[in-house]
């Protein structure tokens, strides 16, 4: 029982783990599963190199914008300190060569100051010089106060007499001390110092004030913003208060907002944060000496605009490169499954019937090989087929020979044996009959070699066997026919009447002592042929008759020995299944045989093998 | 499913993602084209609409619009304003922003226009309110800052000083109602006014025949007009000017005294906001609003404290 069970398992276990398409076996045909199969992978394939292609571009225009931001703050700020190391030089010479040199209660230095004003009027509003009570000495280029100027509270005079070692610069602020006759007014950043000053040969503290043209920074940072397609640079001191920004004015306004107070905080570097629900990336920049910072933006969007572009590229691209791949694809499987298909057809073809029909024959070489494998196997077929039926006609003409061969020898037997006794008796003329009848028979039953004759002849030779018979038993019984013509064209196979009748004599007739009867009918129902031997002998019990005309049976036979089986299947060789003979038989009252036969018109063309239904 | 059908739906699948993938990136090679909008208010060229520029300039950067600011002399009445509008409307502006120099005559108009142009008034209101947006100033605000500055600085003496008014133009309806709420305030005190000037024509005459202690001047020219005045009258000392505006001028004789106090508009918020709202409604359509901006009290005294200056001097000169 486990030698039986262990293929089955293994079967299950190989169908487990064996490698299936995703569209295999789903009644779809050899070639959907290859397209779609492949398709699918093709699909997946180029999805995830499209996600790992863009993760990759995203990740390196993120790395490109962040060093570019800080390439642009590195540059930014190194103009930032070249200038502000420029105002400080200024200031250094105003101090250390002017107004240390001098003697502010004996000498001027607006010539100096003039002429150092002149050299750097693009980046300055204007160069003061203060006593440390907030007291004008000198300033170019406008040379006087305004009455109500209270330069002592002005951060930039406080912190630098706070912080004497240092400069200070201020944030931009606009500059209101001086009497400027013009309508306009600058926004400077002022750096300033303490110095100390000689007056009347005493020393004495003042404060030295640069005022630096905001708008020469503003125009530093401007070029830099109108270069950026995205994002910004912007500038604050060390307390987070913006010196410069491209929206200050919207900042002013608070129509905008900067993350200044935040970014303050940050080391140099860059770092990503999320600002008004936006995404971005901060590289910061500390300014030396200053403290200022400087601050590049990059939204993420920024990156996002051709990383958006990308986006869509790598999807059409990936989608064309899938519609090529679904197209070759397809092409691929029609010239691998065509072939096949051919094949399928050609084979359909010849299960219709038309064996003759060519199987395809081509393709790869397997399909090649497979066509000419099934053709040979189909001719081989059609040889085995063709000759088996050969061999079965042979074999069913054979037996029907070597059934219709039984009866000649028991009658001629028994006819020869009368016709002797009739002889020793000196019935010559019963004799002559005998013979005669006989001679008729004989010619009957040869009838060139046919197998099939017409009924007519068949009832003829019947007449004759009764005759015959009649002599033999002396007319122990009588014989009546009841033919209808109508039948008498009809086709029958030869000598089937004559056993039934045999029979008839033995079993009935016989038995009968001069009163038994045989009454021979013929009538014709639709197409078929009704053919009816009755007696009124001692008939047989049910179960007998079951048996008569099945191949075991084993009631003993009398006469010629051609049992009515016999008969049976002569008939139903010729004429199919659905004929042959049926018996009825009551005990005492004798039996009922008839022959049911298609009805076929007796043609000499019929006689042989036509007459097959 | 038929084998061929798969293959089609697969195909045609494909086939759209592809078209529409190439439509984005195509759509987001091409650049926005800017949208344009023309400015139009009286004497553009005057330093007293420079914030107002600056934020329409800063606006139209942020929202793609490419803006036209019409170059006018004094528009004094709606027919020449109606035909500025009308031309550039013609020249293919998709919206206006202007200030109503003559609300009579204007209605008509605007309801003719305003259903397939998007405006946007600035400075001034009119009626009908609901084909346009606004972007006002807040005149009760204006007028009660001013009136307190008149009581800090005279308190119980006000009562005392010869008042006189004047305003540019008669009948722009932003100066009727500032009139209105300032004669409502003078009534209320039972301060009666000496005088009252619906324009600036021989203002230096009115000022030498009938001296006044006070002239408030309800709009920009009216103030720059009465610096004028008393300058050339050498009055400067003795007449206190309370003026409404914003100039580099005004501002400059506020430093210098000659006006004693100022009350201004955030200008520039009214530049930038008159075109963002006129964006939205290029884009939105019936996306309507009326918005007032603020407005700040200014003397000598606070003109250079930070919040004030960052007001005062939005630009960098």
């Amino acid at each position: 029982m486990n030698q039986k069970k262990t293929p089955s398992i293994q079967n299950k276990k190989e169908k487990k783990y064996r490698f299936r398409f995703p569209f295999e076996g789903s009644g779809q045909s050899i070639q959907t599963t290859i397209t779609l199969s492949f398709s699918l992978l093709t699909i997946l394939g180029m999805l995830f190199l499209t996600v790992i292609l863009y993760n990759l571009f995203n990740n390196r225009m993120e790395e490109k914008e962040t060093q570019n931001a800080e390439q642009i703050l590195d540059q930014t700020s190194m103009n930032l300190e070249n200038y502000l190391k420029n105002m400080r030089l200024i200031s250094d010479t105003m101090y250390y060569s002017v107004i240390k040199e001098s003697d502010l209660g004996r000498e001027s230095i607006d010539n100096e100051m003039n002429l150092l004003y002149d050299a750097n009027k693009d980046n300055l509003v204007n160069i003061a010089c203060f006593y440390n009570n907030g007291d004008l000495i000198t300033s170019v280029p406008i040379a006087t106060e305004k009455n109500n100027a209270k330069v002592k509270e002005q951060p930039w005079f406080h912190n630098a007499l706070v912080e004497m070692e240092n400069f200070h610069f201020s944030t931009p602020h606009v500059q209101n001390i001086f009497d400027n006759t013009t309508y306009r007014y600058y926004w400077v950043i002022s750096l300033s110092r303490a110095v100390e000053l000689t007056r009347n040969g005493k020393s004495t503290l003042g404060v030295l004030l640069i005022d630096m043209n905001y708008s020469s920074i503003e125009q530093m940072f401007d070029s830099v913003n109108e270069e950026r397609q995205e994002g910004y640079i912007y500038l604050m001191d060390n307390n987070g208060e913006i010196i410069y920004h491209p929206k200050q004015n919207l900042i002013y306004s608070q129509l905008f907002e900067e993350n200044n107070l935040y970014h303050v905080k940050q080391k140099d570097g860059s770092f990503e944060e999320v600002f008004q629900e936006e995404n971005r990336i901060v590289s910061v920049k500390t300014v030396s000496y200053t403290g200022w910072k400087i601050i590049c933006i990059t939204p993420k969007t920024s990156s996002a605009v051709g990383v958006y572009n990308t986006r869509y590229f790598l999807v059409t691209l990936i989608t064309v490169i899938m519609l090529t791949m679904l197209l070759l694809n397809q092409l691929i499987s029609i010239r691998i499954t065509g072939p096949l298909k051919k094949l399928t057809d050609s084979i359909q073809i010849t299960d219709n019937g038309t064996i003759d029909q060519d199987i395809y024959i081509g393709g790869g070489s397997e399909v090649e090989y497979l066509g000419n494998t099934l053709k040979e196997t189909a001719h081989k077929l059609r040889e085995l087929n063709d000759s088996f039926l050969q061999e079965q006609e042979e074999k069913r003409k054979s037996e029907l020979d070597a059934l219709q061969s039984q009866i000649n020898p028991h009658f001629l037997y028994n006819t020869l044996d009368s016709i002797v006794w009739m002889i020793e008796g000196e019935q010559y003329k019963d004799a002559v009959f005998m013979i005669t009848q006989l001679a008729s028979l004989f010619r009957i039953s040869l009838s060139k070699g046919k197998s099939v004759i017409s009924i007519e002849d068949e009832l003829k030779h019947a007449k004759n066997y009764m005759n015959i018979q009649k002599v033999r038993y002396k007319d122990k019984f009588e014989v009546f026919f009841h033919i209808d013509p109508e039948i008498l064209s009809g086709s029958i196979v030869k000598l089937v009447i004559q056993p039934i009748l045999e029979n008839a004599i033995y079993y009935a007739a016989e038995t009968m002592d001069g009163d038994g009867e045989i009454h021979i009918t013929g009538r014709k129902e639709q197409d078929d042929v009704f053919i009816e031997i009755k007696d009124n002998g001692l008939g047989m019990p049910e179960e007998t008759v079951k048996v008569l005309l099945t191949e075991n049976n084993r009631v003993h036979k009398k006469g010629s020995g051609v049992g009515l089986i016999n008969v049976h299947k002569r008939i139903q060789l010729r004429f199919g299944e659905a004929y042959g003979l049926i018996i009825d038989s009551i005990p005492d009252e004798g039996t009922s045989v008839k022959i049911h036969l298609p009805f076929v018109l007796y043609q000499e063309k019929n006689s042989e093998k036509e007459v097959r239904l | 499913m038929s084998n061929r059908r798969y293959i089609t739906i697969l195909f045609s699948v494909l086939f759209i993602v592809m078209v529409f993938s190439s439509y984005q990136m195509l759509s987001g090679i091409t650049p926005e084209e800017k949208v344009p909008v023309s400015v139009i208010v009286s004497d553009s060229t005057n330093d007293r609409w420079n914030a107002m520029r600056e934020g329409m300039e800063q606006a139209a950067l942020n929202y793609q619009i490419s803006l036209n600011i019409i170059s006018t002399e004094n528009l004094s009445s709606a027919k020449d304003l109606i035909s500025l509008m009308r031309r550039e409307i013609e020249l293919g502006a998709k919206g206006i922003v202007f200030e109503p120099v003559d609300d009579r005559g204007m209605v008509e108009f605007i309801e003719e226009v305003g259903r397939s142009v998007s405006l946007v008034l600035i400075q001034s209101d009119i009626e009908p309110g609901d084909v346009y947006s606004s972007v006002l100033t807040d005149d009760a605000t204006l007028i009660s800052q001013l009136t307190t500055a008149l009581e800090e600085k005279y308190g119980e003496k006000l009562m005392e000083k010869k008042i006189g008014i004047v305003q540019s133009v008669p009948y722009q309806f932003a100066l009727k109602q500032r009139k209105k709420l300032l004669e409502d305030y003078f009534r209320e005190k039972e301060i009666s006014l000496s005088w009252r000037k619906n324009n600036i024509y021989f203002l230096s005459d009115l000022v030498e025949q009938d001296p006044v202690d006070i002239i408030i001047a309800l709009d920009n020219i009216s103030t720059e007009a009465t610096i004028d005045s008393l300058l050339e009258l050498k009055k400067e000392k003795k007449t206190d000017l309370f003026g409404i505006g914003y100039s580099e001028k005004a501002v400059y004789y506020l430093d210098r005294q000659v006006v004693d106090h100022l009350v201004l508009n955030n200008d520039f918020n009214m530049g930038y906001m008159s075109i963002e709202n006129i964006r939205k409604m290029i884009d939105y359509g019936n996306q309507k609003t009326n918005q007032r901006i603020d407005s700040y009290s200014i003397g000598e005294e606070n003109m250079y404290e930070e919040e004030y200056q960052k007001i005062l001097f939005p630009l960098v000169q």
